[in-house]
């Protein structure tokens, strides 16, 4: 029976885990890359963007008209635009390529804002402002790079979208973490205000759009879809699952995981209830002889086993309730720090109280323990009487 | 009509390559009412003669009728319920359930039987009281004595008012003094209810108290020492 309470317990704080895990992703991809959970883009963009930029950029009239559209959705708590750019920083001595995003400060702050489990500091400096447009966020890795510190100046190159070179001067308002290394030494982020200047439109890629929860993200794709043809608007909209393939990937890895503990778990459960339902028909073969010599039937005996069965998985699912329930109560007093793999600073660890889990995995362990019984079980209602009473 | 007829019996056990007759073509009748010993020496064959008479084996030759019913024809389940309808059983281990009390021994039988839960716990009680163990019916068989033992089991042999007790040495395991009790209780019961006993044993008070004694030696009837003529 211990053994079927922490096998149960094991697999849901595991679970919990999990979920935890699944949430923390899904946080970092909808507000910690700031793409939030639905993003429109100008027909077209995603495929042929980079090689016509004037072509597939929103206009100032667009964006006017997409967010007004999307305002209408009581369900969008946030409609902003965003410009993605590259180009090259230097220092005046040496240069790097970056990785650019145009985002209006004050939206920055309401996507931050939002997070609940990875809400924590990732900047040094002063916070963005759309009204000191020169202000810019730089990874510590880039920052290293061409030796930048807080309040160093530096100059930004880049492409207009009609092509020519621009170059504009910044200040390192404050240092960003980045948990992605590949990124790490790349990021720049500043006031869309800089990002139009410096490629010398008034128009933007995309619309960033927070919805209240996730689970409005395909509802409101469709209505939004359907408001945007009527209004004649040729926008293609993606949900951030399709923009951030790396939460999939990552849930995929997790669910094998879980997958695994799961399995190896419930073979432990099944192996130990095999042995203790074999252990008890072995000690129980005189028993069994007397009630068969008594008149009970060869599916009685099967019953019997099977109710021990039952019996022993029902008690063992609540003792392992009570074990999960220690275990995340642990958790949540105890706040243990650890630091995710796409986290540069550490964070409380937290594992969640998820019911489903806790029913669905009961269920199966009571329908494990109950085909587990089967063998002993058979093999009890198939002994011959006489040897078993004859059994010492 | 006999209530148990043996018709040339024989109860072959392989052993490797080699085949033992325990039984050697008995041929028995036994009555309704009956109480029966029989007797003889270790390996004549009483066990398998009872375990045969109490549809817990099969002959592998012969004809067994039982009230009236060839039991060759019954499936399993149809001799699972007449050893519960029509059959009590007495073991020399007592073969009480350790983990269940005297009460609840009692009550299996009916269990068995399908009776409600109150009805049972109703008639096991009764028995109990019957046979003199109304201060023990909540007790464990650890905590009783050997010869209160046996009588839970008589009870338990007893509750469903079976045609027949078939008893295995019931004397066996109990000191001279309850032996004797416990011998006089079922010849009692014998007399009172009309229940038919057939009991192996050893024991010469058993032996002094029945009607019918049939010896038995390597698995063939001899004549019987005393009675009605019961042995063919």
């Amino acid at each position: 029976m211990l053994a079927i309470a922490f096998g149960y317990g094991a697999v849901n704080l595991f679970g919990g885990f999990t979920a935890y895990m699944y949430e923390g992703l899904r946080e970092g991809a909808v507000y910690g890359t700031m793409r939030g959970h639905l993003t429109l883009f100008k027909e077209g963009f995603l495929e042929k963007g980079q090689l016509d930029p004037t072509a597939y950029l929103l206009s100032p009239e667009e964006l006017q008209a997409v967010e007004a559209v999307c305002r209408c959705l009581p369900q969008v708590v946030l409609a902003t635009p965003q410009m993605g750019f590259t180009g090259l920083i230097s220092n005046g001595k040496v240069s790097t390529i970056f990785i650019g995003r145009g985002v209006m400060a004050s939206a920055l702050r309401e996507i931050w804002t939002r997070r609940f489990l990875t809400r924590v500091q990732e900047f040094d400096g002063r916070p963005l402002d759309d009204a000191v447009p020169d202000g810019v966020a730089v990874s510590r890795g880039l920052a290293r790079l061409v030796d930048l510190k807080l309040d160093a100046t530096a100059v930004v190159l880049a492409n207009t979208v009609d092509g020519l070179v621009n170059a504009l001067d910044v200040t390192v308002a404050q240092m960003i973490d980045v948990g992605a290394s590949a990124l790490e030494d790349k990021v720049l982020l500043a006031p869309l205000g800089f990002a139009r200047s410096l490629l010398d439109t008034q128009g933007a890629d995309r619309v960033v759009l927070l919805l209240e929860r996730y689970e409005q993200t395909e509802t409101v794709r469709a209505r939004l879809g359907a408001a945007l043809k009527q209004a004649g608007l040729p926008v293609e909209i993606r949900n951030w699952i399709e923009l951030s393939p790396e939460y999939t990937r990552t849930k995929k890895m997790f669910d094998m995981i879980f997958f695994f503990v799961f399995v190896i778990v419930f073979v432990i459960v099944v192996m130990s209830v095999v042995n203790t339902m074999s252990m008890a028909v072995m000690e129980r073969i005189r028993e069994i002889g007397t009630l068969r010599a008594l008149g009970l039937k060869r599916r009685g005996v099967l019953v019997l086993f099977g109710l021990e069965s039952l019996l022993l998985g029902l008690v063992g699912g609540v003792l392992g309730m009570g074990v999960t329930t220690l275990g995340w109560f642990w958790v949540k007093v105890a706040e243990p720090m650890w630091t995710p793999p796409t986290m540069v600073r550490p964070i409380p660890l937290k594992i969640f109280f998820v019911p489903e889990y806790l029913g669905f995995s009961w269920l199966v362990m009571v329908g494990l323990c109950l085909l587990a019984s089967v063998v002993p079980a058979r093999r009890a209602a198939r002994q011959n009487v006489v040897e078993a009473l004859g059994h010492v | 009509m006999a209530l148990m007829e043996l018709r040339s019996v024989t109860k072959e056990y392989s052993l490797g390559q080699l085949t033992v007759a325990a039984l050697r073509e008995v041929d028995l009748t036994i009555d309704a009412g009956e109480f029966v010993g029989i007797w003889g020496p270790s390996g004549s064959g009483k066990t398998t003669l009872l375990n045969i008479l109490g549809l817990i084996d099969e002959p592998t030759r012969g004809l067994y009728r039982f009230d009236g019913v060839d039991t060759a024809q019954l499936s399993d389940d149809a001799k699972c319920e007449m050893r519960n309808h029509r059959l009590g059983f007495i073991f020399q281990h007592f073969n009480l359930i350790p983990v269940l009390s005297a009460l609840e021994n009692v009550m299996i039988p009916l269990q068995i039987m399908g009776r409600p839960a109150g009805e049972a716990a109703q008639r096991a009680r009764e028995r109990l009281e019957q046979l003199g163990l109304t201060a023990f019916v909540h007790q464990r068989p650890d905590k009783l004595s050997g010869g209160q033992q046996q009588r839970v089991a008589i009870a338990r042999a007893l509750v469903t008012h079976p045609l027949v007790v078939i008893a295995d040495e019931p004397t066996a395991n109990l000191d001279s003094q309850t032996a004797k009790s416990i011998v006089g209780l079922m010849r009692l019961l014998n007399r009172e209810e009309g229940t038919t006993f057939v009991f192996s044993t050893h024991d010469q008070r058993l032996l002094d108290a029945v009607d019918r004694l049939i010896r038995l030696e390597d698995g063939c009837i001899r004549l019987g020492e005393r009675g009605d003529g019961g042995v063919v």
